[in-house]
């Protein structure tokens, strides 16, 4: 709030935000980590059968997952600090306080890792197979390590746990998501893994038997990894916060993040079942497949990882930091005292450029860019103006004093009844068909 | 400097003396990556073109050679620039936070920029013996790549002048106006400078280096080999880039010097820059002899000279970065205790903390005022409209309440109250006799 404020248009802050992870996700989890393993066991495959068009296969994938992850894969990583700083300042500020030291060590790694993919792809050919394949195990190791780091970052924004109390960094570090989430996101790599080697060997002229041997292959990883995943994300589903006890007796858990749930449990599985169907049509049909069709699993996964960051973005609602600090970057702690104090009192950024003299609608205007913007826009993707279609200026002030015990899922509002008469002024006259 | 506002309430997560030092030092490392890469692109168009109407394979050579490095050193170049990402957004959280939100739309794009350019740069490099068969298609490419690339640290320096000077921050309207500030533009070509004067280096040892192996491995008896001789006539061409951008980046240098704002000037920034023209001189002659020798005897002295000159260079901005924000630093300082002060004396005079709403009117006021008005329509029907609905029933409206469904099309499907039979017989009476 105490910073300058940037609102994307039509899409808005929130849909940048998810559109960033999810191709780092993909690429990172697919591509990296699941990547490593595919090329490495393909290597592993020439050199126990001595067939070198494995050999050559391997390296042709690997060269197009080195474009994919030092392109797409590490500037989204970057690129998530990039945005996460404009959209959600006081968020990622006070997370890089939190977990700093793991941040540090998770660079170290990927230092290592990175090195060691480099080294892995220009000694192809050139080093003895047996001593490159170790370079290429190496390699896994340090990018699953780099996973295992971040995994204790993402669980705390969930499940803080202990950190709440004694702001300890192994108290939010080993929290209670942690290992679950590990867990999923493991036989999630090597699922994408899959993925994303059908989808490059589609472009690939390949020897019949070879493709014959690599569809049969995936097969048989799509299948395994699928059923482990779709278990292992169940597992850490029932890890995920309820809605604690001590909320739901003043609030109400709200059908939304029910049926939200209940649709992810449902959309997970089902695409699971279509997965493993791939798998065993891989496994049955091998080259006899049209190229074009190995696109699919992978839009499928697309949409399965997407629902499921998507969830756990959702869960987390209405924190940043679960119980210490809203989605708009107000602290838990600091609600009442600004509700006081007044919330315009503390944003001087939406002050800026501003007019010196603003009307009742103009202020209305800063609380909403303050307060409201981090997940909605004017009339785009979760627009104000058709939230409130057909709501009198007194029907959404209402709403406004008191939606927080009847919709937790939105951070409540802070500020003075007079910010709060100048909100719903401003939103009556931005709604549709007032 | 009423936008400095106050700082994020967690405490650092290591002592701010070391989060400097690994700024200045990781920083360092990260631009002489960045240097090697941009100078590398440069060079691999230049020489492109220069090679096509000098008819001179040499150079052609030249630019593939040195563009086929920015595998590496672009990989790296980003890798490395987390570590000053961080350090910097945790020593300077305020001031760096802001000036990216002012920038902020070409700040969010930078992630996106870079992709692009590096997906035109594997194109480019990819694609040389491919696309080369048409020069000009090819040549496009790697002009696009390079001019992009060399766009990008405008936004950087942009933002990282502007943190600087938080008396300027009402006045700047965003990217295009920050860019206009004193000091921006010097530090833009002092710093193509020395992008160019690296990679002149680069070239130096790079080439010096496989000519080296290459006289190793070749045929001991034919002394000069095609190689040598491309090799060394490379590894001149990159003294002669050194020597010329080194001599320009000293008068770009004093440019900066006199350009920078009184707020950041003191005599430690004078002495540095002295040392720093005394150093540059001695490189010059080093490379003047070097480019005149034989046999190559100054590689080490040269490399020993820029190195200290980079570490110069690097200290030097941290003390203008110091000097200038000595009292904005003060001012955030005292903001934040200040709030702090406050939110403390709030919370000590808070009032014991209201317990849940007893009465069915203030059940009602909390629960049901979101939506439901008394006699006109809100969110939802009006008071009113259930009364004559379940008339004597209360029962049936209770059951209602427990689970509520879509019932009207014209209002949206109530929320599920999770609230205890008690408190809802309460409301239900309250409906019934207010």
């Amino acid at each position: 709030m105490d910073f300058p404020i940037f609102q994307l248009p039509f899409l808005g802050n929130r849909l940048l935000i998810a559109i960033v992870g999810i191709i780092h996700v993909l690429i990172s989890h697919g591509c990296a980590i699941g990547g490593s393993l595919l090329v490495v066991w393909l290597e592993h495959r020439f050199i126990k059968t001595g067939d070198r068009r494995l050999n050559d296969l391997a390296y042709r994938i690997l060269r197009v997952l080195i474009i994919l992850t030092t392109t797409l894969g590490a500037l989204t990583g970057v690129g998530i600090w990039f945005t996460t700083t404009i959209v959600s300042p006081y968020g990622i500020g006070s997370l890089l306080r939190i977990f700093f030291w793991a941040w540090a060590i998770e660079w170290v790694i990927f230092i290592i890792e990175l090195i060691l993919f480099l080294l892995y792809y220009f000694t192809w050919y050139r080093l003895e197979p047996h001593k490159h394949i170790k370079i290429g195990i190496a390699y896994i190791v340090f990018s699953y390590w780099t996973m295992i780091i971040i995994m204790g970052i993402l669980g705390a924004m969930l499940t803080p746990g202990r950190w709440l109390i004694s702001h300890r960094f192994w108290d939010g570090y080993l929290n209670a998501t942690f290992l679950p989430q590990l867990a999923s996101r493991t036989p999630m790599a090597v699922m994408l893994s899959c993925g994303f080697g059908l989808l490059i060997s589609a472009f690939l002229r390949i020897d019949k038997d070879i493709r014959n041997y690599f569809h049969r292959l995936m097969g048989k990883w799509l299948i395994f990894s699928t059923i482990v995943f779709v278990i292992s994300s169940l597992f850490y589903y029932r890890s995920l916060p309820a809605i604690p006890e001590v909320v739901k007796s003043i609030a109400f858990n709200t059908k939304s993040y029910e049926k939200y749930l209940a649709m992810s449990k449902l959309l997970i599985p089902a695409a699971g079942v279509f997965l493993c169907l791939a798998g065993f049509i891989l496994f049955y049909f091998g080259s006899k497949i049209q190229r074009w069709t190995l696109l699919f699993p992978f839009l499928i996964m697309v949409v399965m990882v997407g629902q499921y960051e998507r969830v756990r973005e959702f869960v987390r609602k209405p924190y940043i930091i679960y119980n210490y600090m809203y989605s708009n970057g107000i602290l838990v702690a600091e609600e009442s005292f600004l509700s006081k104090k007044g919330i315009l009192e503390v944003a001087d950024w939406v002050k800026w450029h501003g007019s010196k003299e603003p009307s009742k609608e103009e202020l209305g205007h800063r609380v909403f860019r303050v307060e409201c913007s981090t997940c909605h826009t004017y009339q785009g993707v979760n627009g104000i103006s058709r939230k409130t279609r057909g709501w009198s200026e007194e029907t959404i002030f209402n709403f406004i004093s008191s939606y927080k015990h009847t919709h937790p899922y939105m951070p409540p509002f802070v500020g003075t009844p007079e910010e709060c008469k100048a909100l719903a002024l401003f939103l009556y006259n931005r709604g549709e068909g007032k | 400097m009423n936008l400095i506002g106050r700082d994020i309430l967690l405490p650092l997560p290591a002592p701010l003396a070391f989060l400097k030092v690994l700024l200045v030092a990781s920083f360092l490392i990260h631009i002489v990556f960045v240097n090697i890469m941009l100078g590398g692109v440069f060079f691999g168009v230049l020489y492109r073109i220069v090679g096509r109407y000098k008819r001179d394979i040499f150079y052609d050579r030249f630019a593939r050679e040195i563009v086929m490095t920015t595998t590496v050193t672009k990989s790296m170049a980003v890798v490395l620039g987390v570590a000053p990402l961080l350090s910097i957004s945790l020593a300077y959280t305020k001031f760096f936070y802001a000036a990216n939100g002012i920038t902020a739309p070409y700040w969010i794009s930078v992630p996106l920029i870079v992709i692009t350019a590096f997906l035109l740069l594997y194109l480019y490099k990819f694609g040389w013996d491919t696309l080369g068969k048409r020069f000009w298609v090819h040549l496009s490419i790697g002009i696009a790549a390079c001019t992009i690339l060399f766009f990008i640290p405008f936004i950087f320096l942009t933002n990282i002048n502007l943190m600087l000077y938080p008396d300027t921050w009402e006045k700047v309207s965003g990217f295009w106006s920050a860019i206009t500030l004193p000091n921006v533009l010097p530090r833009y070509f002092h710093f193509i400078t020395a992008t160019l004067a690296i990679t002149g280096f680069f070239s130096f040892f790079l080439f010096k280096y496989r000519g080296r192996r290459s006289s190793l491995s070749g045929n001991l008896k034919v002394s000069v080999t095609p190689d040598v001789r491309f090799y060394l006539r490379a590894s001149k061409l990159g003294i002669l880039w050194a020597l010329v951008a080194t001599l320009a980046q000293a008068i770009f240098g004093l440019i900066n010097f006199f350009t920078l704002p009184d707020v950041a000037y003191s005599w430690h920034v004078t002495l540095l820059v002295l040392i720093a023209l005394v150093i540059a001189g001695l490189v010059s002659f080093f490379l003047f002899q070097e480019y005149h020798s034989e046999n190559s005897r100054y590689g080490l002295p040269i490399f020993l000279l820029i190195t200290v000159l980079i570490l110069i260079m690097g200290t030097m901005r941290h003390v203008v970065r110091e000097n200038a924000l000595g009292l904005p630093k003060q001012v955030l300082a005292e903001n934040t205790e200040y709030y702090k002060t406050q939110l403390a004396r709030f919370k000590e005079e808070l009032p014991v903390v209201e317990g849940r709403p007893v009465t069915g009117k203030d059940l009602f006021v909390t629960y049901c005022n979101t939506c439901h008005a008394f006699d006109k329509k809100a969110i939802g029907p009006p008071v009113s409209y259930m009364r004559e609905k379940y008339g004597t029933d209360k029962n049936k409206m209770e059951e209602f309440i427990e689970n509520p469904v879509k019932v009207n099309p014209e209002y949206p499907e109530m929320p599920k109250l999770e609230l205890p039979e008690e408190d809802i017989r309460k409301i239900i009476e309250y409906i019934y006799n207010p």
